[in-house]
């Protein structure tokens, strides 16, 4: 009995280590495996949305702002312009009702006087 | 020779020894692999933000670009509602051109033929009546008349409304009002439309100078809280390497928030030149007016 305890002790003690050894690191590992491959769809990702930045052929740190500033500038063209046009249409119909008005007074002078 | 129980002893103190051993690899293997997955969870975190802030840039990039677009197609329209207004306006200017060049041709006609006519007996506004009129000459200020009492020159007023209109004289004249109309027409259409559009672009500048004031506000703030954040990621470095604790996570933490401070200073002075360009625009179109 004296003899057999230790010895059932330490096989048991050596298995027991032995089998926990083989699992958990693997788990980890495989565990690691996986947010590596993340890690890598994540880059793939980035890649391609740079691809897009430069196929568009702008920064992608300054794009947003420069787009808003050009988006800017054309509405601020935009609102000029349909002032512009807004003031022109007024003058041509006004000028179109001076020249409306100045007709008949020169034909009927024309009809008139010069014959 | 060894007793069996001094054999067992040392099979047993043997094995122990192995299991230490074991155990002390085991347990290192499994904190180099947690450590590993740590780092790699942590270059996950990183790597995720910094392709959200991606996705988040070009997401603003697909909104301005659409916006863009259509701020391009209301341009082309408005360009082509500017053509045709063109188009119009220059027909007026056609139309009064032609009203005002045959008016003064036929006036001209009329004034050239005018010397040598009879125009018989005439009374004047004021009652008197000149015989056997006949048209000696025509001035600016009135005709040359001769008739029976001898020669005279009789000023526009005097004259009968019938010879004023004849010859086109007098304040009722048709063809000094057409004359002042087409001026009055062509200089109105370009100071009213040089006027308007300066001062609205004026004002127009001055409120894209404010709100870009703003802009740059927040992104000075908010380049101020990335810079503090790496700061902060600094001293947390320095501190872990003190009690030499692994350093990987917070350097690529670091390096993520390091680039993004790098891109809030970039627009910062993206936004800077902006500001110097609307305030150069906005010194020469206040000094042209």
């Amino acid at each position: 009995m004296v003899i057999k305890t230790p010895l059932l002790f330490s096989m048991g003690l050596s298995s027991v280590l032995f089998l926990c050894s083989c699992d958990k690191p693997k788990l980890l590992m495989a565990e690691r495996d996986q947010v590596e491959s993340d890690i890598k769809r994540l880059l793939e990702e980035a890649k391609a949305l740079d691809g897009k930045f430069f196929s568009l052929g702008i920064d992608a740190s300054t794009a947003s702002m420069k787009l808003q500033m050009q988006n800017r500038d054309i509405a601020h063209k935009n609102t000029l312009l349909e002032q512009e046009l807004a003031t022109l249409s007024k003058k041509c119909t006004q000028g179109e009702e001076m020249v409306k008005s100045m007709l008949p007074r020169l034909e009927s002078y024309k009809a008139r006087i010069v014959r | 020779m060894f007793e069996e129980p001094k054999i067992w002893l040392f099979t047993v103190i043997f094995a122990a020894l192995i299991g230490i051993g074991y155990g002390s690899f085991y347990l290192t293997t499994v904190d180099e692999a947690n450590l590993a997955l740590q780092e790699s969870k942590s270059k996950l975190a990183s790597t995720h933000e910094s392709l959200a802030y991606k996705k988040k840039m070009w997401t603003d990039v697909e909104t301005h670009v659409v916006k863009n677009r259509e701020l391009a197609e209301q341009n082309s329209v408005l360009l082509k509602a500017k053509d045709v207004l063109d188009t119009r306006y220059r027909k007026v200017v056609s139309d009064f051109n032609y009203s005002v060049e045959s008016m003064k041709s036929a006036v001209d006609k009329t004034r050239g033929s005018a010397p040598g006519t009879e125009l018989g007996d005439i009374t004047l506004t004021n009652g008197k009546m000149l015989r056997g009129a006949k048209i000696r000459k025509l001035d600016p200020s009135g005709l040359s008349l001769i008739h029976a009492d001898g020669i005279g020159l009789v000023s526009i007023d005097l004259l009968p409304a019938e010879i004023k209109e004849r010859y086109d004289l007098g304040p009722s004249a048709l063809l000094p009002e057409m004359e002042l109309a087409r001026a009055t027409f062509l200089e109105k259409a370009v100071v009213e439309v040089v006027d308007d559009s300066r001062s609205s672009e004026i004002s127009a500048v001055k409120k894209r100078i404010s709100s870009l004031e703003i802009q740059m506000e927040s992104s000075t703030k908010h380049k101020e809280k990335l810079e503090k954040e790496v700061k902060d990621l600094e001293d947390q470095i320095k501190a872990a390497e003190a009690k030499r604790a692994p350093t990987q996570s917070l350097r690529t933490m670091k390096d993520v928030v390091e680039g993004n401070a790098g891109m809030a200073r970039n627009e910062i002075k993206v936004q800077k030149l902006e500001l110097e360009k609307m305030k150069a625009e906005l010194e020469a179109l206040q000094r042209k007016k």
